[in-house]
């Protein structure tokens, strides 16, 4: 059409008069949702926040719980519904689900909106400090040395502190929030790769995304432990899940693209992405190696990939995971070889703890032992289970069936729907981890992995579920139905997210202790910031994990990490007036590495710590008491004291700091102090 | 009117035709920003183009108009390209042994996203004519930048009515610790004495009393000095000092200045509450074996 001709045909608004009242009805109509779901975000988000501001006063109670349960269903249900809705639009329903990703945000950032709350976050918060005070890469990093070589997140918050000269917290939580929407968003895209929804699996990519079942698997990953607290957090592997998901996107394209050139486009695509992964973080790249592996393995079966071009297919899906594989292994043996020693005691203690409970001869782990959390929300932990394998077990059928009918043929399609399915079905196997002190930690963050392919399998079914509902002739039926649909969702978000972190990280609270999320108090901040104001920054200091969190971020301290090596724990346990206090081996190596300080923590002596643990990983069993017994330490920490090499130079209600003059090991090995007082008056000189 | 619809067609059509180099000199011009104080204005501005720009010129290079993504699918990987760039282009400025510096990452992406422009372009250009056009906007196109408003909006809401509700007060905590020049080892104390200062800073939420008293450690130990007792208001610190005589030898004490608060019980010990420093002091003084009126038990600490 030429412009003349536009001029002569201009196109007129339509007159709301023109209108007929039925219209004007719909058009009214078709906003209330709209406004309901508005209201309902609005609800929601007020109770979210009243069940924080409750929780902050009570250290345990049901109506934190209840408050924020509600506010969440209030958020996120709506926006389900209208994903699952039928007849919304592909961009309607796609925007929803931006919505949804940044809806989901809202617990964790209210958490704790203006500072690390979470163990990981205070290590990367100083990983991020180092970078942007020397300006370079791989500097030591105390808490979680491991993070230092994998220098992605960091690097990110680095570039945007710059770019924006917003601080390091507010930077790293932009960052996170566009990861989470992106990680979303990924696992509809990548639903939507191996053809979840279109009815035509070769069709162009050109459709806006947002089908029906892709966006529910998108929502139904949300249900995973880690979604919405600890993928959430400030740290490595909440970008690297979402480079994972991308990654495996661009890989599904490489696979299905038919052309040369596209297939090549779509490699260095893959490369790039799984190479920002790598540098992020060691498990979520490890993990992307094994998915990409397996998809290989399924492209090159014939049963399940053999079409015209299959080999091509096969070879592409190996070229690739083997680049990645080995960028993985490049960058284990060259930059973080610490890497495998890091990881190998959590997989090697799961299985030896799993084998003893087999053989009967361990107990297990108590499930919820310590456990903050009302009944209702540990019972619904198990039900997560029991809906995901219920939804899993349609998937199946009706893949099954599919096959049978022929509508999912051999072919690339049939080959990456199969390895996403062994990839989801291995949630459940992983499942008794939980029951192993060592491999529940391990059984927990896979399953962020293994909900990716779990998902996969479970959206189409709920679409299934969803349909077979509406073709219910009675209404009461069908409102029934889906009342009963809408619940289940809401108890398995409630199980799923109770089944990742314990209520002392998920809810603020009072002063907790034994718990990373709630240890910090002013009163240690203020001892932190004494610290560094008299002796500046980068001392070598010897304390417990919760103390030395704020001193080694905040504080830009370097703390000790104690093992069976460096067994500083032994300071603590020692009997006043043993001598020597530890072993000589210790002194020598606290002379040698410099450790001048050490702050001590009274609550030790006196409670329990919440997490089961005093000091860093490495420390015996033997240091935690019984539950009604009196901690170990009890009646052991007001030696330091009388301790001749140790001076006391600071000490506020909880926290003392003493000084260790550690001239030579056998004058440290000496022990308790032993001359007697002089006998001459000064004076205080008081100001008043 | 329609004339203004024309020139915004040729507009968009130039763009589209020139894209990367158009996004180039986005990213050129973000440098500006730099001239904004940091904070939310500078990020509004910044975060936009840094996010999108290095990630959308990837994907030109890379995939060029064959593959047209759907928007959304673009936008991710575009973002996710660009945080992707940014760790690359500090590995590379740390590889050659340049400093992480705010220019240093401008100059890096920059340059990286010349090269990434120049390829982008050069794909448009042997693409068909038309390739670098979209097809006519709809309204829907912009619902999931409207969700982005809606959610942003959101977050912001919830994070502003966090920090203005009421919270519990956070719980109070007294310190008491030495000031002055730290000293790292036994402090020498000259024939005229030495004054040693101390603060008390208190952080309750009441006024309250205490109890200060110096002692020279032993078994039993003896006073140092004649015990005080101060009131300190809440939120307020007390600076004192402790004046140690003459040490009559070389030999070692050790001194103690312990606060104890008038009718304050530990909630850990139930016994009253008290903070103590200690330190220890070192006379010039040879040795005597006779001593003064109280002599050291003949065992020197050096």
């Amino acid at each position: 059409m030429t412009t003349t001709a536009r001029r002569r045909t201009p196109v007129q608004p339509p007159a709301r008069q023109q209108l007929s009242p039925r219209a004007r009805d719909i058009n009214w109509r078709s906003w209330l949702p709209g406004v309901a779901v508005a209201v309902s975000l609005l609800c929601g988000l007020a109770a979210v926040i009243r069940g924080y501001q409750i929780a902050q006063t009570t250290l345990t109670g049901e109506a934190e719980f209840v408050w924020f349960w509600a506010g969440l269903c209030l958020l996120v249900v709506p926006l389900v519904a209208l994903i699952a809705r039928e007849r919304t639009a592909p961009r309607l329903r796609t925007a929803v689900l931006v919505l949804y990703g940044l809806v989901t945000y809202v617990p964790k950032l209210l958490r704790d909106p203006s500072s690390p709350a979470y163990h990981d976050e205070y290590a990367h918060w100083r990983a991020a400090h180092n970078l942007l005070s020397t300006g370079k890469l791989f500097q030591p990093t105390p808490v979680v040395p491991i993070i230092s070589r994998y220098p992605g997140l960091q690097a990110a918050t680095a570039a945007l502190v710059h770019a924006t000269g917003l601080t390091i917290w507010q930077a790293g939580t932009l960052l996170l929030i566009v990861c989470h929407v992106a990680l979303v968003l990924g696992i509809a895209a990548l639903a939507e790769t191996i053809g979840l929804g279109r009815g035509s699996w070769e069709s162009p990519a050109r459709m806006p995304m947002g089908t029906r079942p892709a966006c529910l698997a998108a929502v139904l990953y949300g249900l995973n432990s880690s979604f919405l607290y600890f993928d959430t957090q400030y740290a490595y592997e909440s970008m690297a899940i979402t480079l994972v998901v991308w990654t495996l996107v661009a890989y599904g394209h490489a696979i299905r693209s038919e052309r040369r050139p596209d297939r090549v486009a779509w490699s260095v695509l893959t490369v790039l992405l799984s190479a920002a992964a790598v540098v992020t973080h060691h498990l979520s790249s490890f993990v992307l190696v094994l998915i990409m592996v397996l998809i290989s393995v399924t492209a090159s079966v014939p049963w399940l990939a053999k079409v015209r071009g299959w080999q091509r297919t096969a070879i592409t899906a190996w070229t690739l995971s083997l680049a990645t594989a080995g960028m993985l292994c490049l960058w284990w043996v060259f930059v973080a070889p610490a890497t495998f020693s890091y990881l190998w005691p959590y997989v090697s203690q799961g299985m030896s703890q799993l084998l003893q409970l087999a053989g009967g001869s361990s107990s297990g782990r108590q499930l919820f032992g310590a456990s903050l959390s009302p009944w209702w929300e540990q019972e619904s932990a198990y039900a997560v289970t029991v809906l995901a394998l219920a939804l899993a077990v349609g998937g199946l059928l009706l893949l099954r069936s599919r096959t049978r009918e022929n509508d999912l043929p051999a072919g690339r399609r049939r080959a990456l729907t199969a390895a996403y399915m062994v990839c989801g079905l291995v949630y459940f196997p992983s499942t008794v981890f939980i029951l192993s002190l060592a491999g529940a930690e391990g059984a927990r963050r896979s399953w962020a992995f293994t909900w990716i392919g779990l998902c996969l399998l479970m959206g189409p079914a709920a679409v299934w579920l969803l349909d077979w509902t509406k073709r219910r002739a009675r209404e009461w039926s069908r409102v029934s139905l889906r009342s009963g649909f809408t619940v289940a969702f809401a108890v398995a978000m409630i199980g799923g997210t109770a089944a990742g972190l314990d209520a002392a990280y998920r809810f603020p609270g009072p002063f907790l202790y034994g718990s990373d999320a709630r240890s910090v108090t002013p009163e240690l901040l203020a001892a932190s910031q004494w610290f560094t104001a008299r002796f500046g920054t980068g001392n070598n200091i010897i304390t417990d994990r919760y103390t030395g969190l704020v001193f080694a971020s905040y504080g830009l301290q370097n703390t000790a990490t104690s093992s069976a090596g460096f067994p500083v724990y032994d300071l603590y346990r020692a009997q006043p007036g043993a001598v020597p206090l530890a072993p000589s081996f210790l002194f020598r190596d606290m002379k040698v590495s410099h450790y001048t300080y050490l702050i001590v923590d009274a609550r030790m002596a006196y409670e329990l710590p919440q997490l089961g643990v005093y000091f860093e990983g490495g420390e015996p069993p033997s240091l935690l008491a019984s539950p009604g017994q009196k901690p170990v330490f009890y009646g052991r920490l007001a030696k330091f004291s009388d301790i001749s090499w140790m001076i006391k130079v600071f000490q506020s209600d909880n926290y003392s700091i003493y000084r260790l003059n550690l001239a030579d090991a056998t004058r440290a090995a000496t022990g308790p102090l032993k001359t007697r007082p002089l006998w001459r008056l000064g004076k205080l000189l008081v100001s008043r | 009117m329609i004339g203004g619809h024309h020139s915004l067609r040729l507009v968009r059509k130039s763009f589209h035709r020139a894209w990367p180099c158009w996004a180039l000199l986005a990213l050129a011009a973000s440098a500006l920003v730099y001239l904004i104080p940091g904070g939310y204005v500078r990020a509004v501005l910044a975060v936009p183009v840094l996010l999108i720009v290095p990630g959308s010129l990837t994907l030109g290079a890379i995939l060029g108009s064959r593959n047209r993504l759907p928007d959304a699918v673009f936008v991710c990987f575009a973002a996710l390209l660009s945080i992707t760039w940014w760790v690359f282009a500090s590995l590379i400025l740390s590889g050659l042994g340049i400093l992480i510096t705010a220019s240093s990452t401008y100059w890096a992406l920059l340059l990286a996203c010349a090269f990434l422009a120049a390829g982008a372009q050069a794909r448009l250009r042997r693409a068909h004519p038309a390739a670098g056009e979209r097809p006519a906007a709809t309204y829907t196109r912009y619902y999931p930048m409207a969700a982005v408003v809606a959610g942003a909006s959101l977050l912001i809401a919830g994070v502003f009515t966090w920090d203005h509700i009421h919270h519990p007060a956070a719980p109070g905590y007294t310190w008491l610790a030495w000031t002055g020049p730290p000293h790292n080892g036994v402090i020498n104390i000259g024939p005229a004495g030495r004054t040693l200062p101390f603060e008390l800073v208190d952080r309750q939420h009441g006024a309250g009393t205490f109890r200060v008293q110096a002692m020279w450690q032993g078994s039993p130990p003896r006073p140092l000095a004649k015990p005080e007792t101060v009131r300190v208001g809440p939120g307020q610190t007390l600076r004192a000092a402790v004046f140690v005589p003459r040490v009559p030898n070389a030999c070692s004490y050790r001194i103690v200045v312990t606060i104890t608060g008038v009718g304050q019980t530990d909630a850990l010990t139930k016994r009253p509450q008290s903070w103590s420093v200690n330190a220890d002091v070192r006379g010039s003084d040879p040795p005597s074996r006779r001593g003064t009126p109280a002599p050291p038990s003949g065992k020197c600490r050096r």
